[in-house]
């Protein structure tokens, strides 16, 4: 039992999942008005967009990188997209066609970044203002219409209290754990980040790996972006912004390592939950807009202090030698 | 050493491929937000307008620019464009002017240099009292609050009344005098209905349609009892989405705000927003422009313009010709 909690509350994105539940009855019992199903029902609304991008970076982090562009890839992907609907192209391939272009944005990271060797960090940032640049130059500075009567529900349609992009989140969490716990290149993603130049000794081609989870990372920002733009039924230039932090923020508090190598499919979406219940709770607790930004700092800043405390408990759990 | 010398050539063929210009006079507009709020689209549009007539008018070459900030919101940034402009000597230059002490010394030493420093879209607090600048082109932030909030209270249900105030920006000046005018006239509320409670909240509603609309409407699942809902810019109509999920009928709700962005004009149609107020950027940005020209070619002076607190209700954009305007990029 001591080794089955021991095993399982190291893992960092267990103990944020603890520290979450933790939370929500805290919370619970700060607010009467946060434990209900309208509440959660307006938590999940928008948490598959912030999520799927939380998936993205958590994977490039994994495998040693960042990306601080997928706020304004997450703008270009729909102005992409419905300028395309808008000339007529089909919605399926225009979503196609929008996706690439993140894909693209994600691509042009990886290489720059390799190529050059310089860090991700500073080829994202010129990417962030780039990308930004590019969602507005496309569309002539006035975001394109949205356009009336586009069957959006296979993506973004409501069942009752939850929409379908929670399934298409849960789909896409589901395939991208599978291939990172079980798979090879699963492992070599974690090789690389952990430690690139034994990863190329093993013989591991580390700037495919790298290249892979950059277009991985921008790709599902470029989903993220369409899914939110069919929600609310806008594609305005300045969707994302700031996104990259909240993103950053989200992989770290779900267990992921800044320095790469540590990390997880499901501790992205915990982290990203977590964010978001807590964003909720300053509303519900009535925070003064002056102090709102304060309370979201402190609120973050314990979520991981309590993590990493349950975290190095665990780690630090005696276990006797038949056990 | 071959990488450098291609860089070098690469820079060389940019420079002497960009066009310099041979304009007689050069005017600039600086401005604190970078190029993703799409409402500084319209000011642009209207700055664009003036150069273009200005030019077809055969007197003189005007070349015209907008420059945004690299990061939205970010006033020492923006101070920084204003210097260099001013200090590199400029024939006109219209400021944003979101603090009301960090423009002071620059526009005074822009006028003091015999140039032209004007005001658009925000103005200092204290207006020609407090700022050099010869002229404010835009809206009276703090009254357009105020009427904000005036013009929806008639739609007010009986009984007791309770408002959320979404500051889009805690810090900024816009925001702040917007808020502050909303709240002024709903403490005139409260004193002329004795009778009734009324009670407002003021959160950081952000300025990203999507977190905002989330974040109203965490609120409003807590407080149903909330009657209105204001915001100081258009990310508020990002909630008319997780309002019809919440099961919210139009109306049920009242929501006032800034601008008339299409995602605001959806939302009117639709039944979620109720009130709007256009500040007309168009004027924002075509008005300063031809201060400056004619200032400059026969010394004539400034004039303040108070481009609206033009307040927009459902029944006013439903006008095709409204939408005809919006569609060119005029009306926004």
């Amino acid at each position: 039992m001591k080794n089955t909690i021991k095993s399982l509350l190291s893992r960092p994105e267990i103990s944020a999942l603890v520290i979450t539940i933790f939370l929500i009855i805290v919370f619970s019992f700060i607010s009467d008005r946060f434990f209900n199903s309208r509440n959660f029902m307006v938590i999940l609304a928008a948490y598959p967009e912030y999520a799927l991008v939380a998936l993205g970076v958590t994977i490039l982090m994994i495998s040693g990188e960042f990306d601080l562009s997928v706020g304004s890839v997450f703008a270009v992907a729909p102005i992409v997209t419905v300028i395309l609907v808008n000339d007529g192209y089909n919605q399926y391939w225009a979503i196609i066609l929008g996706l690439i272009s993140a894909a693209a944005l994600g691509f042009v990271n990886a290489l720059v970044t390799l190529l050059f060797k310089i860090p991700s960090f500073i080829t994202t940032l010129g990417m962030l203002f780039m990308a930004r640049s590019i969602a507005i130059g496309i569309c002539g500075g006035f975001p394109p219409s949205f356009p009336k009567g586009w069957d959006t529900d296979w993506l973004v349609g409501r069942m009752d209290m939850i929409r379908m992009s929670l399934f298409w989140l849960i789909g896409i969490a589901l395939v991208l754990n599978f291939i990172l716990k079980k798979t090879n290149f699963g492992s070599w993603i974690y090789a690389t980040g952990e430690n690139k130049q034994a990863a190329n000794d093993l013989g591991i081609n580390t700037f495919a790996v790298k290249t892979t989870c950059f277009i991985i990372c921008s790709t599902l920002a470029g989903y993220a972006g369409i899914i939110q733009s069919l929600r609310i039924k806008t594609a305005i230039t300045s969707l994302g912004l700031g996104l990259e932090l909240n993103a950053i923020a989200s992989a770290v508090v779900g267990g992921a390592s800044l320095f790469g190598g540590i990390g997880s499919a499901f501790g992205a979406l915990v982290g990203t939950f977590l964010l978001a219940m807590i964003d909720n709770i300053l509303i519900l607790t009535r925070v003064d807009g002056n102090w709102f930004k304060f309370g979201l700092g402190i609120m973050i800043i314990i979520a991981v202090i309590l993590n990493t405390y349950t975290k190095n408990r665990a780690d630090n759990i005696r276990l006797k030698e038949d056990e | 050493m071959k990488f450098i010398k291609i860089l070098a050539c690469v820079f060389s063929i940019l420079l002497i491929a960009s066009p310099i210009s041979a304009a007689k006079y050069s005017f600039s507009i600086v401005s604190v937000s970078d190029t993703s709020n799409t409402f500084w689209q319209g000011i642009q549009k209207g700055m664009d307008a003036a150069c273009e007539m200005l030019n077809a008018w055969g007197q003189d070459e005007v070349d015209c620019i907008l420059v945004y900030n690299q990061e939205n919101g970010n006033v020492p940034m923006e101070l920084k464009t204003v210097e260099t402009i001013v200090r590199q000597g400029i024939d006109g230059l219209a400021v944003h002017i979101v603090n009301d002490d960090m423009f002071d010394d620059i526009m005074q030493e822009c006028i003091d240099g015999g140039q032209i420093c004007l005001a658009t879209n925000v103005d200092d607090s204290e207006g020609a009292a407090g700022n050099a600048r010869l002229s404010m082109t835009g809206q009276d932030l703090f009254k357009a609050g105020y009427e904000l909030s005036k013009g929806l209270a008639p739609q007010y249900p009986d009984g007791d009344v309770h408002v959320l105030v979404g500051l889009s920006a805690p810090g900024h000046s816009w925001a702040e005098a917007r808020k502050n005018g909303v709240v002024l006239y709903l403490e005139e509320y409260k004193a002329a209905n004795p009778d009734r409670k009324v009670t407002w909240d003021v959160i950081d509603s952000g300025m990203d349609t999507s977190l905002t609309g989330q974040r109203v409407c965490s609120y409003i699942q807590g407080y149903p009892e909330t009657t209105a809902y204001f915001d100081m810019g258009f990310w508020g109509a990002g909630a008319g989405t997780c309002l019809r999920d919440l099961g919210y009928e139009p109306g049920q709700l009242l929501m006032g705000m800034f601008d008339i962005v299409e995602i605001v004009l959806d939302e009117m149609r639709q039944g979620y927003v109720h009130l709007t107020v256009d500040q007309q950027p168009f004027y924002q940005g075509f008005l300063p422009i031809l201060q400056m020209y004619f200032m400059n070619k026969y010394g004539l002076s400034a004039f303040d313009v108070n481009t609206g607190k033009a307040l927009l209700y459902p029944a006013d954009i439903m006008d095709p010709e409204f939408q005809k305007f919006v569609d060119k990029g005029v009306r926004y």
